[in-house]
């Protein structure tokens, strides 16, 4: 009966939004508008030294205290965000479109060419990625660009491997089927119906990759391969900050907190994302 | 004389084929085993311009796989399949253009077979995406002639905006329909098309598929395990066992004479379900 | 206590939430199964009828609700169930659904899915338990190949011996009511008049009620007793297969009647 139309006009609701991931959203975005804060006009210059005002702790002045070289604390942690959000973006970013180019290859591909790159991508996924980093970093040598390729590079199998499961599936959809019967281009198929399927799946890996990637650039630069000093990072801003964990622990403490939060808040905005894609 | 025969065969025109199977066979091997499947075996086959071929079979028989290869999606391992007399191995580009103009197909999931994050609008004007037609180019002549399709379907021009989840299977199904006629195509392949649908539903499809036919002669290849439906729909019946055509013919010699086992024991079992009882008790 | 009716449902109401709030899928119906007689559900797409198919067998969906004056199956009240009677109620009610592998895990041969089931309501030893379902797999028509089925994998089998089974599966603990969803929708023409045959002759035997859900008026004549008409969540029409059929009080009923005989309109 027609009639059924109407009655399936109105979406049913299976799952109840939880608070808490509005909460953990909440997170991310205040983080994502501190990073914007630090990137554009951080409230005090984040390189000044003043010997005077070394190892101040949390005061009006320096809300989150000065470091060993007097630097305000949470004006370099705002650039700090900036630069490791820059880099996570950039990694996740490079990440995708390089492992979405090699999945939907493969997978639009023969069987033979789908499973050889799927062989390789797995070979390079087993590969701890730290290690692999530390490789790149060290040929490539250290720098924002090159913090961007090494933490990108490992997340291109993950996101091939998605890529390549979901054009797979894709393939096998009715719909897709009926594009291609009328005539249209594997591109355009590839384009206009298989990616769009694909991307929900993309962009909830996109949300654990980028908080994969900033944790793996505050490893880096906490063993001093990254971004290079004096341009703060978390992980640099840590490295300091364990000298002087007895005498100054808010030097460690503000740029650890700020660092679970991102990461936190990066890893549940994916859920949110999954919950109100699906 | 030579002109009085002509002026003859003038006078009583034979059925042109438009589309041909000849000796299909489709091995499919299964990956990481040596054994193949052989779901098409030697089949031959002939879709003649403005008529319906019925292609009845059970599940696995194979009919929509020869439904594939007629429609270019897939390619038999052996054997030749027909364009206006070309092989479809051997087009010219411009004719691979023609043959997916003019060849359509509607599919068994009317749901499933569109994008359901495409509005009605979108999923009849694809088409002219696709073949960058004159009328992608100018949107108000697109509107016109989409509104044009969804009537010739019995669609009113008020879910144009809506999304193949928000219509029932029937309205589905007209849509796609709607799609398939946007080229103006020769043939309509209806694979499964009326199955998944409610019986009084099924009626109305059947009967607006028979309409489109005399409207615009457009000829319809009608895959179904209904030996009814079948019959209702075409003007000749090939009947389909295990990937081989085991009898062929129009509809009455299909439904009464032939003495093909397997007809035989298709006509059966229609008639187990359908009379004993059902004719008894409307009859009191 | 004996109950007389196998169904006895009044006034069942199913909602859905949705985005404007709950909407009513199933509006107050009522309705009632004899004991030993097969009791069709027939409606098109969106009828409510395996809403109401599920709700009797406890299985409603979690983001609906539903409530009623009366629902009892068997005798119990459905609403009020416990662990013992979840228990029972698998025993006493066997379903059958219209695609097998909803029932049917992938993993496990057929053999241990037949006596997993029969081993936790029965209580046998092992051999007894294989034996049973052996003889079970006979009756549904599988005793040439009874051994090889019981070490197949559902994969191996076609659509229609895998029907066979699902029915196997819900009759081994001997229920008492069956609930058939569609059983044969999803089979060929030539399977499914073999595979209603034997849901006839089985509910003959065993003495079952049967509710028996289709969409196709011309199954329910062949299988039921008594049929239900469902349209857009009301409850349209009941009556005796005889009296509906051949004097339809409704307009939706004669339309469903007259599609059907449209579709058989050429004699064989």
């Amino acid at each position: 009966m027609e009639q059924t139309g109407r009655l399936l006009n109105q979406r049913l609701i299976s799952v109840e939004r939880p608070r808490t991931i509005v909460l953990s959203s909440a997170i991310f975005v205040l983080m994502l508008a501190l990073a914007l804060i630090g990137l554009i006009h951080p409230p005090q210059n984040p390189m000044s030294m003043s010997i005077m005002d070394r190892f101040a702790p949390p005061s009006s002045a320096h809300w989150m205290g000065t470091d060993e070289f007097g630097r305000d604390i949470f004006s370099r942690l705002l650039v700090a965000l900036a630069t490791d959000f820059a880099v996570g973006f950039g990694a996740m970013i490079f990440g995708w479109i390089g492992g979405a180019i090699i999945g939907a290859v493969a997978g639009y591909s023969g069987r033979w060419v789908g499973e050889v790159l799927m062989r390789l991508m797995d070979a390079a996924y087993a590969f701890p990625h730290l290690v692999l980093a530390l490789l790149l970093l060290t040929v490539v040598g250290p720098g924002e660009l090159s913090a961007v390729f090494a933490i990108g590079i490992f997340s291109v199998p993950v996101f091939a491997r998605l890529t390549y499961g979901s054009v797979m599936e894709g393939k096998h959809l009715l719909y897709v089927k009926a594009a291609q019967s009328l005539g249209g281009h594997p591109l355009y198929v590839l384009r206009r119906h298989v990616f769009p399927h694909a991307l929900p799946t993309l962009l909830v890996q996109a949300a654990s990759s980028f908080s994969i990637a900033i944790l793996a650039e505050a490893a880096l630069s906490f063993l001093g391969i990254g971004i290079q000093p004096p341009a703060p990072t978390l992980g640099g801003m840590l490295s300091d900050a364990v000298n002087y964990l007895a005498e100054s622990p808010w030097m460690a403490l503000f740029p650890g907190l700020f660092l679970l939060l991102t990461v936190v808040g990066a890893t549940t905005i994916g859920d949110a994302i999954e919950g109100r894609v699906r | 004389m030579a002109h009085e025969t002509a002026d003859l065969r003038q006078r009583t025109p034979q059925p042109e084929t438009f589309v041909e199977a000849r000796g299909v066979t489709k091995d499919f091997h299964q990956f990481g085993r040596r054994s193949t499947v052989r779901a098409l075996d030697d089949v031959n086959l002939t879709v003649f311009s403005g008529k319906t071929t019925g292609l009845v079979g059970e599940s696995g028989s194979g009919k929509s796989t020869l439904g594939d290869i007629l429609a270019g999606l897939q390619v038999p391992t052996a054997g030749d399949v027909l364009y206006r007399n070309t092989s479809y191995a051997r087009l010219s580009a411009d004719e691979k253009r023609r043959l997916r103009r003019d060849v359509q197909v509607i599919f068994q999931d009317p749901v499933a077979a569109l994008n359901p994050r495409m509005t009605v609008f979108e999923v009849v004007a694809e088409p002219f995406v696709i073949q960058r037609s004159v009328e992608y180019r100018d949107r108000k002549r697109l509107s016109v002639r989409i509104e044009e399709l969804l009537a010739d379907v019995g669609l009113s021009a008020d879910i144009i905006g809506r999304r193949p989840q928000q219509l029932s299977g029937g309205q589905c199904q007209r849509l796609g329909i709607a799609r398939a006629l946007a080229m103006r195509p020769k043939l309509i392949i209806c694979d499964e098309s009326l199955s998944a649908l409610d019986m009084p539903v099924q009626v109305a499809v059947a009967q607006l598929l028979k309409d489109m036919q005399t409207k615009y002669g457009v000829a319809y290849l009608f895959i179904t395990h209904d030996l009814r439906m079948a019959e209702f729909m075409s003007d000749v019946i090939y009947v389909m066992h295990k990937g081989r055509i085991v009898d062929q013919g129009p509809p009455t010699y299909i439904l009464r004479e032939s003495v093909d086992p397997y007809v035989q024991e298709l006509r059966n079992a229609i008639l187990s379900i359908d009379e004993r009882r059902f004719v008894r008790a409307r009859h009191g | 206590m004996s109950e007389r009716f196998a169904i006895n449902v009044e006034d069942l109401t199913i909602e859905a939430r949705a985005d404007a709030g709950w909407i009513s899928l199933v509006k107050g119906i009522s309705f009632q199964v004899q004991e030993k007689r097969v009791a069709g559900l027939i409606g098109e797409s969106g009828s409510g009828k395996t809403l109401t198919a599920r709700v009797i067998a406890g299985l409603l969906p979690r983001h609906m609700r539903m409530r009623a004056r009366r629902l009892e199956v068997l005798g119990h009240d459905v609403c009020d169930w416990d662990r013992q009677q979840e228990i029972a109620r698998g025993r006493n009610i066997g379903f059958v659904f219209q695609h097998p592998m909803s029932m049917l895990t992938p993993v496990l041969t057929i053999g241990e899915q037949l006596t997993e089931g029969i081993r936790f309501h029965l209580k046998l030893g092992r051999r007894a338990v294989r034996n049973q379902a052996i003889a079970m797999l006979a009756q549904v028509g599988l005793k040439d190949n009874a051994e090889a089925v019981m070490r197949s994998y559902p994969h191996m089998l076609s659509g229609g011996m895998l029907q066979r089974i699902m029915i196997a599966m819900a009759l081994l603990p001997g229920p008492r009511l069956l609930i058939a969803d569609e059983p044969t929708t999803a089979l060929d023409v030539t399977t499914q008049v073999r595979v209603l045959e034997l849901l006839s002759n089985l509910t003959q035997e065993m003495e079952l009620s049967v509710l028996f859900i289709s969409h196709d008026m011309s199954v329910i004549a062949n299988v039921c007793d008594d049929v239900m008409v469902m349209e857009q969540g009301h409850l349209i029409e009941l009556g005796s297969v005889e009296r509906v059929f051949s004097h339809p009080q409704s307009d939706y009923t004669k339309r469903l009647l007259e599609a059907t005989a449209w579709h058989m309109r050429q004699p064989i």
